[in-house]
């Protein structure tokens, strides 16, 4: 609710940082609840353990919000292809029919826009730079991908 | 077993599964040289679940009731793993198809030298993108090429694309 109300009034800069903070924040605020109402349920109080797994679903829930976040924010274009093709149903559409509709958005300017509002860049003089912290999200993407998975350069 | 140890194994359940999954993944990945995008990441989901039931069933075998086993599978472990696995699903899927993602990599590759907004401009070429797209997603199949058209082959994105539209129309107040 608090973040439903605070993005309509004016959504922050750093969103997923926010988000990051105010799930959590919101569950310990809730926590003291939670033995009165397990007391009315007539159910055993937690322990320490059960604690644990109260905070791992909590982490869990805040983690799968914040990458949702992210897809709402950037206009997939992949989902937005999807979603044009479902409304034709089984007639399907002709390839030139599907570029014109993904030819209708310029994706990349879209994506220089969302990088530079999430201050990850800046641009000086028709160039682009890196803003001076690391954005430690990407660069853990690209580490996974070509340490661990070994996938070769590619995507987008 | 103890009441502690019984919701540390509920904790541990979800995380196991996960591991479990990045694990194969990677396997997956190494092996077959590429990703093959959701395909890879479906077959590693399941290797989680599995990671996920074998607690459940140890849970069993030490002589935990069956009910509470069942209860707290469906309730709370598997419901967890879900999200853990989404959220790798959505890490992954960051490099597999983001463009912000590889534009950052074209920057830090480019080091303090930055990179000219035209030249980004051109190189990626929005119809290199459009057929990056469609190659991934018939490979996939969730899209079929019949008779010079594209029709969805399967329905999953589909249903993902509807939530995420609600859901921006919900939070962000605009639709795509």
């Amino acid at each position: 609710m608090v973040h439903w109300l605070w993005w309509r009034w004016r959504r922050p800069g750093r969103a997923r940082a926010v988000l990051l903070v105010l799930f959590p924040l919101g569950a310990l605020c809730l926590a003291p609840a939670v033995p009165p109402l397990l007391s009315a349920l007539s159910l055993a109080p937690l322990g320490w353990a059960g604690w644990l797994n109260v905070a791992v679903a909590v982490l869990a829930f805040t983690l799968a919000y914040v990458v949702t976040y992210s897809a709402l924010e950037a206009d997939s274009p992949t989902l937005g292809l999807i979603r044009h093709l479902g409304k034709h149903g089984p007639a399907g559409l002709e390839e030139d029919a599907l570029r014109g509709f993904f030819r209708e958005k310029s994706h990349v300017s879209l994506r220089l826009a969302a990088l530079a509002e999430e201050e990850m860049i800046v641009e000086k003089e028709g160039s682009i730079y890196l803003a001076p912290h690391p954005y430690r999200l990407f660069r853990a993407v690209l580490f996974y991908r070509s340490r661990v998975l070994r996938i070769r350069e590619g995507g987008g | 077993m103890s009441r502690s140890l019984l919701e540390l194994a509920h904790t541990a359940a979800p995380i196991l599964g996960l591991t479990v999954l990045c694990l194969a993944h990677a396997a997956f990945c190494r092996w077959r040289r590429n990703s093959e995008g959701l395909n890879g990441l479906v077959w590693a989901g399941w290797a989680g679940v599995l990671g996920v039931a074998s607690v459940e069933f140890f849970l069993w075998f030490r002589g935990v009731p069956l009910p509470g086993v069942l209860a707290s599978a469906l309730l709370v472990d598997f419901p967890v793993y879900a999200l853990l696995a989404y959220g790798y699903a959505n890490f992954f899927n960051l490099g597999e198809s983001s463009v912000r993602v590889r534009i950052y990599r074209e920057l830090v590759q480019a080091g303090g030298r930055g990179l000219d907004r035209r030249n980004l401009l051109d190189r990626y070429d929005e119809e290199a993108m459009f057929r990056a797209r469609l190659v991934r997603l018939v490979a996939a199949g969730d899209l079929e090429k019949t008779g010079g058209r594209y029709r969805l082959g399967q329905v999953r994105l589909l249903w993902v694309a509807r939530i995420i539209f609600a859901l921006q129309r919900m939070v962000l107040g605009r639709a795509g």
